[in-house]
């Protein structure tokens, strides 16, 4: 892929990852139940070890305007994404994420939270790094470091899994998926087959840590990067983790730019 | 230049397998704890053990109890929550509250209060919310929530009751 559309490509699929979390977070703050659970007047003690001058700016950043200002602010910056990836919105993206960290106690959806990190890191490294060297050398850094950590998401998790004897006879897969948002799974379902939950499971383990191999030829990783969009929908259709689709589909750009270039 | 990408590959994978062999990380300091997405280790459904689970019952104005009833976030599949699921998320985080308040009483140091954890606090703000559930219109006088841990593959089948919170007073959430 060209540096530009990876570019373009990277800029916009973040952007739709970044909108589809920050709507669901503005609609959130028009609720009395998450007011009155998420308390900041409880959470601030999160930050008690922390100086007054910090205590006093979370106060004031986790107010419910200022809260609210800066997911509207969040929103812009990344419909901006769409048009150009900028500095200015970089890095307001990179601040409103840590803020927003702290806001849920390190992590409102977990995985993709990081993810999103990961991404939003990388465009300032892209967007930031352009003003001091050239765009290529820029952009070929950012996309490296979101593409490490992508890959290196693929195979720890399959490795983990694969050092489990529960995933290794399958009986994992069932358990999970019985807890899963959208569970528990029914009576007829195919993955209660123990034999059929031990081939998807060791299906998903040689896929998963077979996924740096995409490293070292492009087509290959357009094959991986498609499974791994099929993956991310069943995980969705099973656990409800939609942001977890985005958040990773985000990532595909960079690897697909960084394939077959070590 | 094939050596030296030889020799990054190998640097790299050296250090997956390095953070594969050494355990998840604690995050005892408080900023680790918050700024941890910082340092992701993408142990993603590792291990089917224990699972953390909220049970919550109230006392009706008659005196009576519920039954302790599960907090587990479920829902319905829509294939529009693949744009917008924040219900469903919200329910999720409230999941991670109940594995974190886990973490916590499980790695309580002697002569630590477990009322003055910040996952406590929240844990009683959303076992409040599901006894207003529970009782739907009916008027309540009293509500009290456990933690359980329930059996996973691993180990032995029973469940293992890791807090009682004392009874709560529906009005002024004072025990």
């Amino acid at each position: 892929m060209s540096l530009e559309f990876s570019i373009t490509a990277f800029a916009r699929l973040l952007a739709l990852s970044l909108v589809i979390q920050t709507v669901e977070a503005i609609s959130l703050t028009r609720r009395q139940d998450v007011r009155d659970l998420w308390d900041w007047t409880i959470q601030r003690n999160d930050l008690g070890h922390a100086s007054v001058l910090v205590q006093k700016l979370f106060a004031f950043l986790f107010k419910d305007q200022i809260h609210f200002i800066n997911l509207i602010l969040r929103l812009c910056a990344a419909l901006s994404l769409v048009i150009a990836p900028h500095a200015v919105a970089a890095i307001f993206l990179f601040i409103s994420t840590v803020i927003l960290l702290i806001r849920w106690r390190g992590a409102f959806n977990g995985g993709s939270d990081f993810m999103t990190l990961v991404t939003v890191t990388g465009l300032l490294i892209g967007t930031c790094a352009s003003s001091f060297v050239d765009l290529i050398t820029a952009w070929s850094a950012a996309f490296w470091y979101v593409t490490i950590h992508s890959v290196s998401s693929y195979f720890m998790s399959g490795a983990v899994k694969l050092l489990n004897q529960h995933w290794r006879r399958g009986s994992a897969l069932t358990h999970f998926l019985d807890g899963g948002l959208y569970g528990p799974l029914k009576k007829q379902s195919l993955f209660k087959n123990p034999l059929i939950a031990k081939g998807a499971s060791w299906a998903f383990i040689l896929w998963e840590i077979s996924f740096p191999s995409v490293l070292f030829d492009v087509d290959l990783a357009i094959i991986y990067c498609v499974v791994a969009f099929i993956f991310h929908l069943l995980v969705f259709r099973f656990f409800g983790l939609n942001r977890f689709v985005w958040a990773w589909v985000a990532t595909f750009p960079a690897i697909l730019y960084c394939a077959g270039r070590l | 230049m094939a050596s030296v990408s030889a020799f990054i590959i190998a640097l790299y994978l050296a250090v997956l397998v390095v953070a594969l062999i050494s355990r998840g990380r604690d995050f005892t300091h408080p900023w680790l704890f918050l700024l941890r997405g910082f340092f992701p280790s993408w142990r993603f459904f590792d291990a089917p053990g224990r699972q953390p689970r909220l049970f919550v019952r109230i006392l009706f104005e008659d005196e009576r109890w519920s039954a302790w009833t599960m907090f587990i976030p479920r829902a319905p599949f829509r294939l529009r929550d693949l744009f917008y699921n924040a219900e469903n998320n919200l329910r999720l985080v409230e999941q991670t509250l109940i594995d974190q308040l886990s973490l916590e009483l499980q790695s309580l140091s002697q002569g630590e209060q477990v009322e003055k954890l910040v996952s406590y606090a929240l844990t009683q703000r959303l076992a409040h919310r599901v006894a207003r559930m529970l009782a739907s219109d009916q008027k309540i006088k009293a509500y009290q929530f456990e933690l359980r841990l329930l059996p996973g593959l691993a180990d032995d089948p029973a469940d293992h009751q890791l807090l009682v919170s004392p009874i709560i007073k529906e009005a002024s959430d004072v025990s």
